[in-house]
């Protein structure tokens, strides 16, 4: 209680005084804003994990958690979950969750307005992009409309688990961390605690698959009663494909690598592990990290692609990947006809060069981000497969990683923990929004 | 002077911070229901 009582007065001394001003939020508050909720929120998050008596969490730790739940990251540095008091279990979802909602808030409300890596093609007045039909306009009550979904799919998805066999403490946390992409469980073993409950896996694929679709799809298809606006969505179907693929390439590797048959996953399970790491959800099944080789390094490749822009997921996003494949064809065929005006388009319209410029600027700094800190890890002694695969989980928003890091980054020092917890953020923040306000120009202006 | 110009941010994020801090009772609610069982 006393985190309860610390938080709120402090949020009440940054709000009483301000409470009176009325002014629009500009472009420069916009980005403060954006970055601050994640900081602030997951530093004072972290007070019930280092108050936890008991417990020995150090304020590093305690950041870490807090840092990964807010992110929906789902990396852990706490062992013993199946022991640890209910309350704590469920407040790491319940992060998750809140993290859930600022996400989808900030992706189809707040960053196409910022422009941040080509957001602006997702803002839903423009009329440039998906969003070209009746959104609402207003970005509070685009807010609330998006709310109001993401908390129908997690009563969903509870009721889903309920159903499936879960005790209702396990559905209601799993629910919530299924729905905001996030990878907390409440065991240990993760999903693999489930095996003996098919459905619980069947449940689960299906909502991190939904939770991984643009949530304005999702409205569109609520007001309009239709499915027809996610088939004519580009990005939801490369997601759907991907998926596809990515299952397909995963089952055929167990062909080629002789897998022992005693230890043959099946389809479902294959399916479960492909989006649960392909969304950057994070649940591990039984004997993942014994399946061969390739497939969790394809799959940690694969989480960089994510789920779709406007989703809970992590990592470049369907569509951003999307519109870079098209711009490399596009470069083909201008090498064939170099005096064609060929047109890289979304859902059939042309997508400005600005918006595919501030892509491939994202994209670069994605990448440059990735092996700088990579190289950070490495320096500081961890092995090369670990040190890449937490930066890449972190920046994702992953969670688990390959290595020392494939279930639990408790062994990580306390500098390299701080090294992932900046990444988390950066990949939460779509990396500018967090960049920008390092700029002497942000604040000079 | 520079921290009136940023008003609407210390608006935002406290209004954030106080109904974050509420999220923090339903835990406790838990933690206090578990015991009692």
């Amino acid at each position: 209680m006393a985190s309860f009582f610390f938080t709120l007065i402090i949020g009440l001394l940054l709000w009483v005084p301000s409470r009176s001003d009325s002014s629009d939020i500009r472009l420069h508050e916009g980005f403060l804003i954006v970055a601050l909720f994640w900081v602030i929120l997951a530093l004072f998050g972290s007070i019930p994990f280092f108050m936890l008596p008991d417990s020995n969490i150090s304020l590093t730790d305690a950041v870490f958690e807090s840092t990964s739940g807010l992110t929906t990251t789902g990396a852990t540095i706490l062992t013993g979950l199946d022991d640890l008091p209910k309350g704590l279990l469920f407040y790491r979802s319940q992060l998750q969750w809140l993290g859930g909602l600022g996400i989808i808030v900030l992706a189809v409300a707040i960053m196409p307005l910022l422009g941040v890596g080509g957001m602006q093609l997702y803002r839903a007045e423009s009329g440039t992009g998906i969003q070209d039909s009746k959104f609402t306009p207003r970005q509070t009550e685009t807010a609330k409309s998006l709310a109001r979904i993401y908390l129908a799919l997690t009563f969903l998805c509870m009721l889903g688990y309920l159903s499936a066999g879960m005790s209702f403490f396990d559905a209601i946390c799993h629910a919530m961390t299924t729905t905001a992409i996030g990878g907390f469980s409440t065991h240990d073993a993760s999903f693999a605690f489930f095996e003996g409950m098919p459905g619980v896996y069947l449940i689960s694929s299906l909502f991190m698959f939904l939770a991984g679709i643009n949530f304005t799809l999702h409205f569109f298809a609520w007001k309009s009663k239709s499915l027809l606006g996610f088939l004519k969505d580009s990005e939801f179907k490369a997601y759907l494909l991907l998926l596809i693929l990515v299952t397909c390439i995963a089952s055929l590797s167990f062909v080629f690598n002789d897998f022992s048959e005693t230890n043959q996953p099946g389809l479902s399970q294959i399916i479960f592990q492909v989006i649960s790491i392909g969304t950057t959800t994070g649940y591990t099944s039984s004997g993942y990290f014994l399946w061969p080789a390739f497939i969790p390094f394809l799959l940690i490749v694969y989480s960089f692609i994510g789920g779709c822009v406007g989703s809970t997921g992590g990592g470049l996003k369907v569509g951003r990947c999307l519109m870079m494949l098209k711009q490399v064809f596009k470069e083909l065929k201008q090498l064939i006809h170099p005096s064609a005006e060929i047109p890289v388009k979304m859902n059939a319209k042309s997508v400005d060069e600005k918006v595919l410029n501030s892509v491939w600027g994202f994209v670069s700094a994605y990448l440059i981000i990735l092996v700088v800190f990579s190289m950070v890890l490495m320096w500081s002694g961890l092995d090369q497969v670990s040190s890449f695969s937490a930066i890449a989980a972190s920046l994702n928003n992953l969670g688990p990683g390959l290595g020392d890091v494939s279930s639990n980054y408790a062994s990580l020092s306390d500098f390299n923990k701080w090294v992932c917890v900046l990444a988390m953020v950066l990949g939460r923040l779509e990396i500018f929004a967090l960049l920008v306000l390092l700029t002497p120009t942000f604040w000079r202006d | 002077m520079a921290l009136g110009y940023y008003k609407s941010v210390f608006k935002t994020l406290g209004m954030l911070m106080v109904v974050f801090s509420f999220s923090m009772v339903i835990p406790f609610i838990v933690s206090a229901v578990e015991t009692d069982v």
